[in-house]
């Protein structure tokens, strides 16, 4: 599987942002803040680069506090599909607050989603990871019984 | 009665022992024949009857020790008083000597031609 | 999983090392947490998972008892819980973090102290070799210099007692009672027994300089000409062939031979080699012939005496070691003199010795060294 390096505090960083960001609409009740995390979310999914926060936080504590980091490895597959499911779980609650009646549903639904963000990013504790590896599992699985 | 002269075996390989102690033991009134190594000694020994024998401890390609076991092994030969005459000065030797039955051991150096005279003396006089 | 990875040499404790025994870093390759680094534990024992499901289920639980208890799930428990489940997390995570490093350090702690006994055991058990071997090396050469010390007293002691014997007799007045011609005799078989104390005291002495177990190098400062030289000894040894009506036969070469070696050892090497030829040889001659072969000088001495018997010819270079006919002619010899030539020579380096004799031929020895350039 591709590795590749990335810096941690930058990573939290951005989840750290995503999660903020998504509290935030709750708290003012607005789904177009929601539809843009969510965008975000989407964006980093294809690559380390779109990452906006990421690159962002990575920048400014190099070239400004000039903190030497050391970056750890990670597989690309888990980062994306990570980032790719944040995204997608929120744009699920935006549709369902912008096309149905669900509205009380649909902001407890994203606040869970917003806690589970919060809980990936400071305890390090992730749900959309270990989906990843049962994916990677079945998929891997199904490829043998092929061949 | 004729008193006859008593007669003393030297086993030695070195010549000039052979003419210093054989001068002084004729000069002294005693038969003195000598055999040059253990074969030769033990030989004398069987044939020639001596009283006494001076038996030395390095002999070439024989041991002294090995000929006194042959003398006292032979019937012949046994009874005859063996002392060892040499300038080896070994514990171990020693012991082995007096083990087999050697009379006594002396060392060359030590003593003067009159005195190895005096030895043989002392222990053959039962025998005249 | 790619095996390739898996080749590449991982410790444990390193930054790149993944716990293979782990369900979750295997598959994800990478670490979760920074205390994955230490942990070899697998995923079932994991407090990591331990974790996450407890707080999954309880998650759910609780939920569910929202669901049931107020109809509705109100947005300040979710909030507490979650709250709650993330600051315990976050603490939990420090003190696990916290455990499992310590148990990797005191594990590596065990382990290096173990592999340091293991190593203390293994250099002593070394060192008691490296003494048993000098011990037992030590004991040889006691029992090497005590054998010496035996033949040598033995030797010794043979020549005095003829002194001191003849001696005492000329006090107690027995020469008197001896003809004239024993007298002589007798005289002369002290004098001759001197002579042989001198020489066996040398042998002895020089036999125990070259003693020393091979490892003291001798002093090889000088420059020899080996030409002089040899002239120098035959001429010492010229009136001994004399008495004996021997032909000693010498051709100095032209040039002088320059080599690098001991003088006095040299001096002493060939003067026992004559000393040998003369003596052993009742008629006939001693030839003596030096020539230079490109680089090397080779000095020969023939002669015509009563040789060395085939089995005693391996032997003949041992300490103490006499020929059986050599014992007969002279029996008093300190069986030293070849030893000591033996040692000189081999103690110069590049130089040889060779011996051919035949039984009643005659012996010849060959001499052979290494020349020093001649630069001026």
């Amino acid at each position: 599987m591709q590795q590749c390096s990335i810096y941690d505090k930058s990573l939290k960083f951005s989840r750290a942002t995503y999660g903020v960001l998504v509290l935030l609409s709750f708290f003012i009740h607005n789904k177009w803040l929601v539809l843009v995390v969510a965008i975000l979310a989407i964006f980093g999914a294809f690559s380390l680069k779109l990452n906006i926060p990421y690159q962002l936080h990575a920048l400014v504590s190099h070239s400004v506090f000039k903190k030497k980091k050391e970056p750890i490895q990670k597989e690309l597959g888990e980062l994306n599909f990570v980032s790719a499911a944040t995204g997608v779980l929120l744009l699920i609650g935006f549709l369902l607050l912008h096309f149905t009646e669900l509205t009380n549903f649909a902001w407890i639904y994203i606040l869970i989603v917003d806690l589970m963000i919060f809980l990936a990013c400071l305890v390090g504790f992730c749900v959309a990871t270990l989906m990843y590896i049962l994916l990677k599992k079945i998929f891997t699985r199904k490829n043998q019984t092929h061949n | 009665m004729s008193i006859r002269r008593i007669k003393v075996l030297m086993i030695e390989d070195d010549q000039d022992q052979i003419q210093l102690y054989g001068t002084k033991f004729r000069l002294e009134g005693y038969d003195f024949i000598f055999g040059n190594d253990g074969n030769d000694g033990l030989k004398l020994a069987k044939e020639q009857n001596p009283d006494i024998v001076l038996l030395d401890i390095m002999l070439y390609e024989e041991d002294g020790i090995e000929v006194l076991k042959k003398i006292k092994q032979d019937q012949k030969t046994k009874n005859i008083p063996v002392i060892i005459f040499s300038n080896l000065d070994k514990k171990e030797i020693v012991d082995k000597a007096f083990t087999l039955g050697a009379v006594d051991y002396i060392i060359k150096s030590k003593i003067v031609p009159s005195e190895i005279v005096e030895k043989v003396a002392e222990i053959t006089k039962n025998k005249i | 999983m790619s095996n390739e990875k898996q080749n590449e040499k991982k410790e444990i404790g390193k930054d790149c090392y993944i716990n293979r025994n782990c369900w979750l870093v295997n598959n994800l390759n990478s670490l979760p947490y920074k205390r994955c680094q230490y942990c070899e534990l697998k995923f079932r024992k994991c407090l990591f998972l331990q974790y996450q499901v407890i707080s999954i289920v309880l998650l759910s639980f609780s939920f569910i008892l929202f669901y049931i208890i107020d109809r509705s799930i109100s947005v300040s428990a979710i909030i507490i819980i979650f709250t709650l489940v993330i600051v315990y997390g976050y603490f939990f995570n420090n003190s696990t973090e916290k455990i499992i490093k310590s148990n990797f350090f005191e594990k590596k702690a065990k382990k290096s102290l173990k592999e340091l006994s293991d190593n203390l055991e293994e250099r002593v058990k070394e060192q008691t070799k490296d003494i048993q071997k000098k011990a037992n090396r030590m004991m040889r050469l006691l029992k090497m210099r005590s054998e010496f010390l035996d033949i040598a007293s033995h030797q010794l002691r043979t020549p005095t007692s003829v002194i001191k014997g003849t001696l005492a007799m000329l006090k107690e007045g027995d020469l008197e009672n001896m003809s004239l011609a024993e007298r002589a005799k007798f005289i002369d078989g002290m004098y001759k027994k001197s002579i042989k104390l001198e020489e066996i005291i040398n042998n002895i002495l020089m036999a125990s300089e070259m003693d020393t177990d091979g490892d003291k190098a001798m002093a090889l400062n000088d420059r020899i000409d080996l030409t002089e030289l040899a002239d120098k000894i035959i001429a010492q040894h010229s009136l001994d062939a004399q008495n004996k009506k021997l032909h000693l036969v010498w051709q100095k070469p032209d040039e002088p031979m320059i080599l690098q070696g001991s003088l006095r050892y040299i001096e002493e090497a060939i003067n026992n080699l004559l000393d040998n030829a003369i003596k052993y040889t009742n008629k006939g001659s001693v030839t003596t012939t030096l020539v230079k072969n490109k680089r090397k000088a080779l000095l020969t001495i023939q002669d015509t005496g009563i040789g060395i018997p085939k089995e005693d010819q391996n032997k003949v270079f041992k300490k103490f070691i006499r020929a059986k006919n050599a014992r007969n002619a002279y029996t008093d010899g300190s069986g030293l003199g070849l030893f000591i030539v033996k040692e000189i020579i081999y103690k110069h380096p590049g130089a040889k010795i060779r011996m051919e004799s035949k039984e009643n031929k005659g012996t010849k020895f060959n001499l052979e060294f290494i020349l020093l350039d001649n630069i001026k």
